[in-house]
């Protein structure tokens, strides 16, 4: 009976120490309710860190979804390369995310590239949207001069203060931030209209109008070939010369804005990448 | 952009370069090298292909026997009676039992100026095929569904002012020799990592051959508008049949003021146009084909002089003068119609705010 409880215990112990090595590879550091501030190089003192979780938590349980802060020195170790890829991994393999649609929203800074990073999901997409709310932190908050400037707690209160300012707009409003409804009229969008329909409808009018017009000139004699009576008697085809002509290529690279992203397991997020 | 080379690499396409070191041609795509000799079969293509450039084609001979055209018979103009209209000055042909009173070409009174003389005997004529009727119901089909014909203009007032005319024509038959020198390309495009490439081999392409023409029509009055008439074409000479003086019985003839020399250029430009066309369609499997040149020549030829039938109905309205004619033959209508401003403006705007109102509709959607 010992032996297979010792059994047991080396078997569970060796899972265990299997569990810990992958953990290494990935961005998973704890159970979340730990990690609404998640600083991986001390750059925040803990009173600091204690005021910025209290404040994340409060915010994440009174619109019941989650907001969180990371720092990291480096993507690398972890096996990254692309900012984006990482904290849609650090989001979802750390379980952020409330609600069947995991809304929620981490900004992850990262030490030693200065990217800043907002990583979004669920509801969070159209309340933080990469057309105009994530403008906003940039935009209308001290974050990224805060970013620039190494001064990390005003930073990350910018960050909390402007997530509260988006929700807040959302829940008063009816509608997210810089997603006003669009009004049924629009002297714009009628002007426009009817310069198009206007244009559209001289389509249909001008074929109704070419239907008059029956004389036209004549352009070969083709009617007057006489049947079967066409002989090629020589194809010569002579080749000449040739060039080469190169332009260099157009290359494409998704901002990771716009209708958001998938990350590799699948999930749709929102979000992108600055540097300051 | 850059130009880059002038072989290409018969492995890959790429541009080839001298190797001085190895004292071949190289593709720095593929790595392939070539002895120069092995290129020599391409510097012939080239050289011969330049020869064939700097040789010139022979001359166009477009010219034609134009002794189209019989004497009358003694006697054979007896019953003939030439009108003449004050206004367009138009010599107007109809035997001594056809009323004639007025123009069939600008509607004006016309008097009757004495017996028919001179001119030439047509060799051949297409009678009439298709009655007043006919074309009457032509006109009617030809205006009917016409949404933008002012109503006024469609009523059946001018319908029995159609008038049955025979009009001069001169019919081109030949033989035509032709050569065509055309410019050619063939594009092909890839990419690497870095650059598109685009290979552009250039070809000169001949063709040489022949085709025949039979009754080339060609209008031989001035007072007939001749793209009118070349817009009533085909006629089908096969059913022409030697000119009698009785086939004007009851119809108009117009006498040709305008000569079979004088209507050569017409016949010349427009076999011209179609051996291009068929020789051009000859061309196949490049991207792009150009004419540089071509030579025409043309033998066995003869010009006829022969009366093709048509209505004609001349009318006005508002202050503007329309001509429609129907080939009487095949009872193809043609003539244009004028339009009614107020039913364009008002299928413009409904037509297009049905347009705008679905485009606001849409703009609307994907804004919310």
């Amino acid at each position: 009976m010992k032996k297979i409880i010792l059994s047991l215990a080396l078997a569970l112990t060796f899972l265990a120490l299997l569990a810990v090595s992958a953990a290494a590879d990935s961005p998973v550091v704890g159970s979340k309710q730990y990690l609404y501030v998640e600083d991986g190089v001390d750059i925040l003192t803990d009173e600091q860190k204690a005021d910025l979780t209290a404040r994340l938590q409060r915010l994440s349980d009174t619109y019941q979804i989650d907001v969180a802060i990371a720092v990291f020195q480096s993507i690398y170790p972890y096996g990254y390369s692309d900012d984006m890829d990482f904290a849609d991994s650090y989001y979802e393999d750390n379980g952020f995310g409330r609600g069947s649609d995991r809304s929620g929203i981490v900004l992850v800074r990262i030490m030693d590239t200065r990217a800043y990073t907002y990583d979004t999901a669920g509801s969070c997409k159209a309340t933080m949207s990469d057309e105009h709310g994530l403008d906003y932190y940039d935009y209308e908050t001290g974050l990224v001069s805060a970013l620039k400037r190494d001064d990390y707690y005003t930073a990350f209160s910018e960050f909390i203060n402007g997530s509260e300012f988006l929700l807040n707009y959302e829940k008063e409003n009816g509608y997210a931030y810089g997603d006003e409804p669009v009004p049924a009229f629009s002297l714009a969008r009628t002007v426009g209209s009817l310069f198009t329909g206007f244009l559209g409808g001289l389509i249909p009018v001008s074929g109704m109008k070419s239907k008059l017009k029956t004389v036209r000139q004549q352009v070969g004699a083709n009617a007057y070939a006489r049947e079967n009576s066409v002989a090629v008697t020589r194809a010569n085809d002579l080749y000449i010369g040739h060039h080469v002509t190169r332009t260099v290529r157009q290359t494409e690279r998704s901002s990771g804005g716009g209708g958001g992203h998938y990350s590799s397991s699948g999930m749709h997020h929102g979000g992108r990448t600055g540097h300051a | 952009m850059a130009e880059l080379m002038e072989y290409k690499c018969p492995a890959c396409g790429g541009a080839l370069e001298f190797d001085p070191g190895l004292q071949k041609m190289k593709c720095p795509y593929c790595d392939s090298t070539y002895e120069m000799s092995e290129l020599q079969g391409k510097d012939e293509q080239l050289t011969e292909g330049e020869a064939a450039l700097n040789t010139p084609l022979p001359a166009d001979e477009m010219n034609w026997n134009t002794n189209a055209g019989g004497e009358w018979s003694a006697g054979e103009t007896d019953g003939m009676r030439v009108y003449v209209c004050n206004s367009c000055g138009g010599e107007i042909v109809a035997d001594q039992n056809t009323a004639a009173s007025s123009c069939p070409f600008c509607d004006n009174p016309i008097v009757m100026m004495g017996n028919f003389t001179g001119a030439l005997k047509p060799d051949l004529v297409v009678p009439f095929k298709l009655d007043k009727n006919a074309a009457k119901q032509a006109l009617r089909n030809h205006v009917k569904g016409k949404k933008l014909v002012p109503k006024l203009f469609s009523d059946e007032n001018h319908l029995d002012e159609l008038k049955g005319v025979y009009v001069p024509y001169w019919l081109f038959d030949s033989e035509a020799d032709a050569d065509l020198r055309f410019r050619a390309t063939r594009v092909r495009a890839w990419s690497d990592s870095r650059y598109n490439y685009t290979d552009t081999e250039e070809y000169l392409v001949e063709r040489s051959g022949s085709i025949s023409f039979d009754a080339i029509p060609v209008d031989g009055s001035s007072k007939m508008d001749d793209t009118l008439m070349e817009s009533l074409e085909p006629y089908d000479v096969g059913e022409a049949v030697p000119f009698q003086t009785a086939y004007l019985a009851g119809y108009l003839a117009d006498k040709y003021d305008v000569t079979a020399d004088q209507s050569v250029e017409r016949a010349n430009e427009r076999a011209r146009k179609t051996a291009e066309a068929v020789f051009s369609s000859q061309v196949q499997g490049y991207t792009s084909v150009r004419l540089e040149s071509s030579s025409i020549r043309l033998r066995e030829s003869r010009v006829r002089y022969a009366l093709y039938p048509v209505w004609l109905l001349n009318t006005s309205w508002n202050g503007e003068k329309y001509r429609f004619a129907m080939n009487a033959q095949t009872g193809k209508f043609v003539g244009d119609l004028p339009v009614d401003k107020k039913a364009y403006w008002k299928y413009l705007l409904l037509y297009g705010g049905i347009i705008a109102a679905i485009i606001y509709l849409i703009v609307w959607f994907m804004q919310k």
